[in-house]
């Protein structure tokens, strides 16, 4: 729970603030102000001092505040002296505004009150709509008012350009007086009192607020424009009123209550636009102190039906967020919050009395004189009637039909006021602190508190606790859940132990659990070490659940039937429990049933929607056929049952437990569900090979729409609300309980989002637009489709988790904008609708949304206050272990904010503060790297790099120097991404991305079980609105499964298997159609291969994992979620337009890896050009990241390629291609070392890297000896040119002890070199289309395990050795190979080698390979005991094998095991029924 | 950071290495092999010596069997004691694997309670169970637990089951969000030195100022002796599970984490060995 702040006025006029989560009043010190009373909302509090005038209180955020003035030079053509000041007389100002209208010269702009400051000078903004423009940053048009173009012609006469400049407010953390209007008939009176509220009127920008005041002669006064980011607002402006008003509130939408002089009470109806909102809730006191609510208050009837009456006597109530409810006792002025306010009841239960001690309590130096100028101008109701705000005399004359007093309003509510309200007995004996119960004794209820004399001023307990004044809770967000520290005293001491430092609870990093769990173990190692062999006592039985469920049946007719299940849990030989769980059916009388292994489970997934409590359950085999085990349960609570256990089961036959390892996978689905998968902990087992389709993703309570992690285990994540979360370190939570959860570290999490629906008219001669439409058109009410009935009522919530927390009110916010009320208008459905109505238009349609909510469990808590839109985690901090700088952590705001979070380490990973980093205009989206590269796209379009980010300096804040702050930015600190291939334009409407990164479900770890937008449960095919879930997607009946084509390479370094699956179509093995899609990498990836459009060969799909890292982080995903032959349009999209979706491209994949971008780009159209995204390469373990354009500009917009090396060498390239298939490799360390890229046949592009940009250049087809040799970098010169095409390079790097080598093949030639052997020549029969580059850095030696581990390593024999070998078709050719020693030199570390000891002998490579094995993956290299080599190859091998193109015998053997191979002697499996590896002799 | 679950697995899972020889005055038809046996500690000897009674019988004549009995260097052992408590109270400082005596004769009446079956077993360790239930929380959970539950408390520790066991196991252990602990914490304090089988007392896990007790308060409370003064010399130790922790620990911890399966904190003080 983030904290806020309830605020109270005491009777001194002192300002006080209660944290949520905190136990003590703080004194809000400031300048010997006081104050009457205060109103407050989330951002700010505005109060009434006892100067009767207005301040403000804008808390200080890490977020500046900060407002653009703009002012535009407009110049005309001149045919004498070419553009210049003299305007027409009918021209516009030579400054102006935007519309030309107002006359706006740079010095007369002026601040607009005290509390702002200028924060740069003039500048000229040279960015036009996202793109850079020539110098000067002019627009040229025709004439004004014109279109205006960045391009001068010939009939440009005139000109303009735009000046801007930032003014940011200042007086933050303080009270800022409201300057007093000028004019003197303004504001005659001082105002008595003020209500902030309407922060969720729905049509109103963010950050709006409507302050009302009443003055002393019960005028209501209304504050304009009152917002974000002009949180003084503007001016006074009178509303009538019928009568003298006394009191004023405003609930948080449109709800607004007066009450008068005479008693009776006003409501406003009609506030902006008469959206239907929620149910408000409108408590009031009487003059007899009485509690009132009132009930039946909603939007259509703002004045409710009637008034019930509660329990207690209060002399103010005030009503906050989520309606709950805060009072000042009558009798002793104590704070009372009114506990058990829930959606259903939202009266509440008792009144409980707030004790929290006040920082101040001590040194109250509570004189008469203040209390008097306190109540200077409300001394009677100070007296008198407190806060009833009726002055004493004017009592007799009230007439008293409507007793209301004291209104306070706040809404919304999602439930009707309906409900049987019945007076609640307050008999509860008050828990209260012992020492409260001194003044407030124990059994005592309120009335009976009543009966204690009234009035007194200085009631004698005022030693004993703090007497209040005012309250008020508009910016105290309590759950009705939340379990507040308020009502029990603690000392500070404790106060302060219950701040607990995030992941770690006490209990756990004691020295005693420590001593304990060490103890434990020596205990166990001392009786059992050498006793193992002996008989157990026990022995391990089988254990079973049984239970009834429903299942839905695997053919047809598909329905759910009613099944018995078992779970049979028992212990194997080897003490691994392993658990089969049983589904007993029945068909046709005659009983079946089918079984699951757990330990074959990859994922459980709960499947949530309207009608059932079921969950699937995914296996490797079952996510190939896209069928899941789907169960239901009966129940809730029966589902939770059975799926903790499953989930118990599997992660114990997996030995996973406790939490993630911070390598650990995370990711989310587009439902919103967390997953995480561990990497093996064995460095060389064989597991880490698994696709994504077997990896095991276990649940974790949350729900998050995005998820960002690092390799230090910092996680945080970003819910569909935009609330920020961080990892607390717990796992378990949400429907995971019990022993499936941990004890600690889980918290209520709550998220919300919208569901939309849409209202559709048809235009009528006579009657005008009405619902009645033509019998072909779609449903009046329906989804964005219309191919769904989707009416108010019978729209649900997405799941049972969901419920309801608003009613249904129209959204003005549409793309395309909508009218006055709502409607965008079209010719016909389904069209391109606009905001205004237009002859053409025969069809109209409005959105209207619900908010819906969802409360559930995980280990998260939220980081306060910012709501976040995007969030980016440096990946790996090298040498930061435990001191040091902490890890970079940067975000996007929702408001487009660039923040920077300091102090995030591992023991802290919420880090402490936000850093505000300045930008010229609101951002979309960043991404930080390796090395802090830290890029952004900027909700225009325009991509930015920042320079300078440094561990010390983490956002580069430059201060000081005007000039940084402006224009001048632009060009240095960050610079717009001039797009690539050397243009310095782009064509128009060339727009980037909104995000930096594709992830389609925004997957930062690696990609969840159902991948992106694939739906987890079959048979329910509704995408999710704003979900990025393709509309065609869902077609596939079946959920298709965890992750398909996704793989998985295991913790740490991780084998790269380069080319594997890249394999062209011409390059597969004839009439072997089914081994060349095994071989062509993950099957799946064949399937969408071969659902490619005809004809176009070329534009089949080539998706290739390739990480070198699975870091935790940023590994790779895979942004568009695969739906079988619906490869398409959910990468591009960000989450949130679904209006765009189908307007994508259908062929962009890209996948990011570290240390090298993959994009496959393929297009069915002719003109791709590229354009920017963005990548990173993180000292080749980071990730890339890549964002696309938006999405209806895509079809003409390719992509750019980017990276940069280790040491901040950026590059990027480009690339012009008719089908193209890019990819671009980076390279660190040295800047020296050229980007490589391949284009589609073969032309090779070449990318200088130097610090900055690079440019790519085109290769010749076939490379050039320079070429070349640039692209070796230190290529000998006269060295023999290969002739044929480049198809393929490898890149190693040195590692401390191993050898530099790097391979460089082409069609007919191979090159490779080390650095022994330099200049060895060996042909290659390979004909490989892919370039790729892995990196390891010099004296990193971190790294070499990696090394080891990633290297693609050709295979061949020694020179020694060398004979040739024919092959037949393919070129001849042997390989050098380095390999060995690359791999006996690095030391064991970490990889796991089998022989470690051997592979220090292992110089030679024996035995021939038949010409045929040429290339494998090498996980290790092993000696066997007759000092042969033995390669293991990396998991299939028969992708491996097929991955060549000769017509192998070792290719059949791979996949036909055991040997039966012709080569038998040459090769053998070591294990056939995994085809895990071969070994060579 | 390891979870308290790794904790509660290697409590379940302790196990002591045992030798099982027949008492020399027995009568075998031919000469009894020792039977080796790990047995679990949390269980009870009756329950989990099946086999050892199988051996043995196998050399034994017919007649001469009656019911098996342990002893270890002359103490019967007790077989309603968790047989963890029972090796540390009396075999903690001796070398494993654990010498214990068969016997099927003369069953020492005054020293120890019949087994004739599993089901008493049972009887017993449910009591324990419902006897802690009531000093934790009034009975309550227990009471609403349903038979099958206690039945999968009982086969889960029957069968070892770890899980099957602690999934209605960790419902005994559950208190309410407002309160820091127990009502009281159910433990029974084992001396060697005294008379007493064991003390008992009512105790509650938080002190009345809020402060959460400690292991060592509850033993200045109840046992003074056991622990040693400020300046003088250690004299015994305090053992839970075979491992001594350190007086620091809060006790609703050790509660939760420490407890035997019968849902008590058995807590052994026996004197320092001198070595």
């Amino acid at each position: 729970m983030p904290s806020s702040e309830l605020w109270a006025v005491d009777l001194f006029g002192r300002v006080f603030t209660l944290s949520t989560a905190g136990q003590q009043w703080e004194l809000c010190r400031d300048a010997q102000l006081e104050f009457k009373r205060v109103s407050a909302a989330a951002p700010c509090c505005w109060g009434i001092a006892c100067d009767n005038q207005v301040y403000v209180r804008v808390g200080a955020s890490d977020v500046p505040i900060r407002c653009r003035e703009e002012a535009y030079e407009n110049q005309r053509w001149n045919p004498m002296g070419g553009f210049c000041e003299a305007l027409l007389p009918s021209d516009r100002w030579p400054w102006s505004d935007v519309s030309g209208l107002q006359h706006r010269p740079l010095d007369g702009v002026a601040l607009p009150s005290p509390h702002w400051e200028w924060e740069s000078d003039w500048y000229v903004d040279e960015n036009f709509g996202g793109e850079p423009t020539e110098k000067g940053g002019w627009t040229y048009a025709i004439d004004f008012p014109h279109t205006y173009t960045r391009d001068k012609k010939w009939n440009s006469c005139v000109r303009r350009r735009r000046w801007t400049r930032y003014r940011r407010y200042k007086s933050r953390d303080t009270w800022a007086k409201i300057p007093s209007e000028d004019d003197p008939q303004q504001l005659p009176d001082p105002f008595s009192d003020l209500s902030v509220g309407g922060w969720e009127i729905t049509d109103e920008p963010v950050g709006r607020l409507s302050v009302w005041a009443v003055s002393l002669q019960g005028k209501v006064w209304y504050r304009e424009d009152v917002s974000h980011s002009n949180p003084e607002g503007s001016s006074w402006s009178l509303v009538d009123t019928p009568g003298e008003a006394v009191q004023i509130s405003c609930g948080p939408h449109d709800l607004l209550w007066v009450s008068l002089w005479e008693g009776q009470a006003l409501v406003r109806e009609g506030i902006n636009r008469n959206n239907p909102k929620g149910v408000g809730v409108v408590w009031a006191i009487t003059k007899d102190r009485k509690v009132w609510f009132r009930r039946g208050v909603n939007s259509h009837n703002p004045c409710g039906t009637s008034w019930i009456e509660m329990v207690g006597e209060m002399m103010m109530v005030n009503v906050g967020l989520n309606d709950q409810v805060w009072g000042i006792g009558w009798t002793d002025r104590a704070l009372y919050f009114r506990h058990g306010v829930t959606q259903s009841e939202l009266s509440g239960k008792t009144w409980k009395a707030i004790v929290a001690g006040r920082e101040c309590d001590g040194s109250r130096a509570g004189s008469l004189s203040s209390l008097l100028s306190a109540g200077c101008f409300f001394g009677d109701e100070v007296r008198g009637g407190g806060e009833s705000r009726v002055p004493s005399d004017s009592e007799a004359e009230r007439p008293g039909p409507d007793p209301e007093r004291d209104v306070e309003v706040a809404g919304p509510a999602s439930t009707p006021a309906e409900l049987p309200w019945t007076n609640i007995d307050l008999k509860e004996p008050k828990k209260g602190p012992r020492h409260a119960a001194a003044d407030f004794p124990e059994g005592t209820n309120l009335s009976s508190l009543a009966l204690l004399p009234l009035g007194l001023e200085e009631p004698d307990s005022a030693d004993c606790h703090a007497l209040w004044a005012w309250v008020s809770g508009g910016g105290c967000a309590v759950e009705a859940h939340t379990t507040l520290k308020w009502f029990t005293a603690h000392s500070g001491l404790r106060a302060s132990m219950q701040m607990l430092s995030l992941p770690i609870t006490p209990a756990q990093t004691a020295a005693w659990r420590k001593q304990i769990f060490q103890q434990l173990t020596e205990r166990t190692q001392r009786e059992l070490e050498n006793f193992r062999h002996y008989e157990q006592a026990v022995e391990q039985s089988v254990w079973v659940k049984t239970g009834a469920l429903q299942w839905w049946c695997d053919w047809k007719p598909h329905k759910w039937v009613d099944v018995r299940v078992a779970l049979e849990q028992f212990t194997g030989h080897d003490g691994v429990r392993d658990s089969i769980l049983f589904i007993y059916y029945m068909i046709h009388e005659e009983k079946k049933y089918i079984h699951v292994f757990l330990n074959e489970v990859t994922a459980l997934v709960p499947v949530l929607n309207e009608a059932k409590h079921s969950f699937a359950v995914y296996t490797p085999e079952r996510t190939r056929q896209r069928w899941p085990v789907r169960l239901a349960a009966a129940t809730e609570q029966d589902m939770s049952d059975w799926l903790a256990l499953l989930n118990l089961c599997c992660c114990e036959s997996r030995r996973v437990h406790g939490r993630p390892s911070p390598q650990a996978i995370w990711s989310v689905t587009c439902k919103g569900d967390i997953f995480v998968s561990e990497p093996s902990p064995d460095l060389e087992a064989p597991e880490r090979w698994l696709p994504c389709d077997q990896m095991f993703w276990r649940q974790m309570g949350g729900h998050l729409r995005v998820v960002e992690a690092n390799s230090r285990g910092v996680v945080w994540g970003i819910g569909y609300d935009h609330t920020a979360w961080v990892y607390t370190g717990g796992y378990g939570g949400g429907c995971f309980q019990g022993l499936a959860s941990s004890t600690s570290n889980i918290y209520t999490q709550s998220d919300v989002k919208c569901v939309y629906i849409y209202e559709n008219q048809r235009w009528n001669p006579v009657t005008g637009y009405t619902s009645r439409g033509l019998p072909t058109d779609r449903y009046m009410w329906s989804d964005a489709t219309g191919l769904q009935e989707c009416t108010k009522a019978s729209t649900k919530p997405p799941s049972l988790q969901w419920a309801w927390v608003s009613d249904w009110f129209v959204d003005f916010s549409v793309p395309g904008g909508t009218d006055q009320e709502g409607w965008q208008y079209a010719s016909d459905f389904p069209a391109l609708y606009h905001g205004h109505k237009t002859m053409k238009d025969f069809v109209r349609r409005r959105r209207w949304t619900r908010k819906c909510k969802l409360v559930t469990s995980g280990p998260w808590l939220e980081v306060a206050p910012i709501a976040l839109g995007d969030v980016s985690i440096i990946p790996e901090t090298p040498g930061a272990h435990g001191s040091g700088p902490g890890i970079a952590l940067w975000a996007v705001s929702d408001k487009g904010d660039v923040l920077c979070r300091l102090g995030v380490c591992e023991l802290n990973p919420a880090g402490s503060s936000w850093l505000h980093v300045g930008t010229d205009q609101p951002f979309a989206s960043v991404s930080i790297g390796g090395c802090y590269q830290v890029w952004a796209v900027a909700r225009d379009g325009s991509a930015f790099y920042r320079g300078s980010v440094s561990p010390s300096k983490p956002a580069e804040t430059e201060t000081g120097v005007r000039g940084a702050h402006s224009g001048v930015r632009l060009g240095r600190e960050r610079e717009p991404v001039v797009p690539p291939g050397g243009h310095t334009q782009l064509p128009a409407g060339h727009q980037l991305g909104t995000r930096v990164q594709q992830r389609a479900p925004r997957v930062r770890g690696a990609p969840g079980p159902g991948l992106g937008h694939r739906q987890q449960s079959p048979g329910e095919p509704q995408p999710e609105p704003g979900n990025c879930v393709s509309p065609h997607g869902c077609a596939a009946p079946g959920a298709q499964g965890a992750g398909l084509g996704l793989w998985h390479r295991g913790g740490l370094g991780s084998p790269v298997r380069p080319g594997q699956c890249h394999q062209g179509p011409q390059e597969l093995i004839p009439g072997d159609g089914r081994q060349a899609q095994r071989g062509a990498g993950p099957p799946q990836w064949a399937l969408e291969g071969g659902r490619c459009p005809a004809g176009d060969p070329q534009s089949r799909l080539l998706l290739r994992p390739l990480p070198l890292t699975w870091s935790r982080t940023g590994a790779w995903s895979l942004p568009g979620a695969l739906p079988l032959g619906k490869r398409a349009h959910e990468g591009p999209l960000s989450p949130g337009h679904p209006q765009t979706a189908s307007a994508l491209p259908p062929k962009e994949k890209w996948l990011w890896g570290s240390g090298w971008l993959c994009l496959d780009l393929i297009s069915s159209q002719s003109k791709i050009r590229k354009r920017g995204f963005l990548s990173k390469v993180k000292e080749g373990v980071g990730r890339l990241e890549i964002s696309a354009g938006e999405g209806r500009l895509l079809p003409r917009v390719g992509r750019a390629l980017l990276g940069w090396s280790e040491d901040g060498g950026a590059a990027r390239g480009c690339e012009k291609l008719s089908k193209c298939r890019v990819r671009v490799t980076v390279v660190g360390p040295q800047p020296a070392l050229p980007l490589m890229g391949l284009g589609a046949g073969g032309s090779f592009y070449i990318g200088s890297c130097r610090r900055g940009w690079g440019g790519w250049r085109p290769a010749e087809r076939g490379l050039e000896a320079s070429a070349r040799s640039r692209a070796l970098g230190r290529h000998p010169p006269g060295s023999p040119t290969p002739s044929g095409q480049l198809l393929s390079c490898f890149f190693f790097f040195k590692s401390e002890k191993g050898p530099i080598w790097c391979s460089l093949k082409l069609a007919s030639h191979s090159r490779t070199r080390c650095p022994g052997v330099i200049g060895a020549h060996v042909p290659s029969p390979l004909i490989l289309r892919w370039i790729e580059l892995t990196a390891s850095f010099p004296g990193v030696p971190v790294r070499r395990a990696r090394l080891c581990t990633v290297l693609w390593c050709s295979v061949c024999r020694p020179e020694a050795d060398s004979k040739e070998v024919s092959l037949g078709s393919p070129p001849e050719g042997h390989w050098r190979e380095p390999v060995a020693s690359a791999f006996a030199s690095s030391p064991g570390g970490g990889t796991g080698r089998r022989e470690s000891g051997g592979s220090a002998q292992a110089k030679q490579v024996k035995g021939r390979v038949g010409g045929a094995l040429l290339s494998v993956y090498t996980r290790g290299c092993q000696v066997s005991p007759s000092g042969h080599h033995r390669f293991f190859c990396g998991s299939a091998l028969s992708s491996c094998c097929d991955s060549l193109v000769s017509p192998c015998p070792l290719s059949r053997a791979t996949v036909s095991p055991p040997c039966g191979a012709p080569t038998a002697d040459l090769l053998s499996l070591t294990e056939p029924s995994r085809f895990l590896g071969c070994f060579i002799q | 950071m390891t979870d308290d679950k790794d904790v509660l697995r290697d409590v379940w899972f302790g196990r002591i290495p045992t030798c099982f020889t027949l008492y020399q005055d027995e009568i075998t038809e031919r000469e009894a092999e020792p039977y080796y046996l790990l047995l679990p500690r949390v269980s009870y000897l009756t329950l989990v010596t099946d086999k050892v009674k199988k051996h043995f019988e196998k050399v034994m004549r017919q007649e001469d069997i009656s019911e098996i009995w342990f002893e270890y260097e002359g103490t019967p052992l007790k077989w309603h004691y968790p047989i963890g408590l029972l090796f540390d109270l009396l075999a903690s400082s001796s070398a494993l694997p654990w010498n214990i005596t068969v016997h099927f004769k003369s069953f020492p009446e005054k020293d120890l309670l019949h087994c004739p079956s599993k089901d008493v077993i049972e009887a017993h360790f449910m009591s324990c169970v419902k006897e802690a239930d009531a000093l934790k929380h009034k009975s309550q959970v227990i009471n609403e637990m349903q038979k099958k539950d206690h039945k999968q408390l009982w086969m889960g520790l029957q069968n070892d089951r770890f899980d099957q066991f602690w999934a209605i196991n960790r419902k005994l252990m559950e208190y309410p969000a407002e309160e820091n602990g127990f009502r009281y914490i159910p433990f029974r304090i084992y001396q060697t030195t005294t008379e007493r089988p064991f003390i008992r007392q009512l105790f509650r896990p938080v002190a009345t100022d809020d402060q959460l007790h400690t292991l060592g308060d509850l033993l200045k409370e109840v046992c003074p002796s056991a622990v040693a003064p400020e300046d003088g010399e250690k004299k015994n130790q305090v053992r839970i599970h075979g491992i001594e922790p350190v007086l620091e620990t809060p006790l609703q911890w050790l509660r939760e984490h420490l407890s035997h399966p019968d849902n008590f904190l058995h807590i052994r003080i026996i004197p320092q060995p001198a070595d």
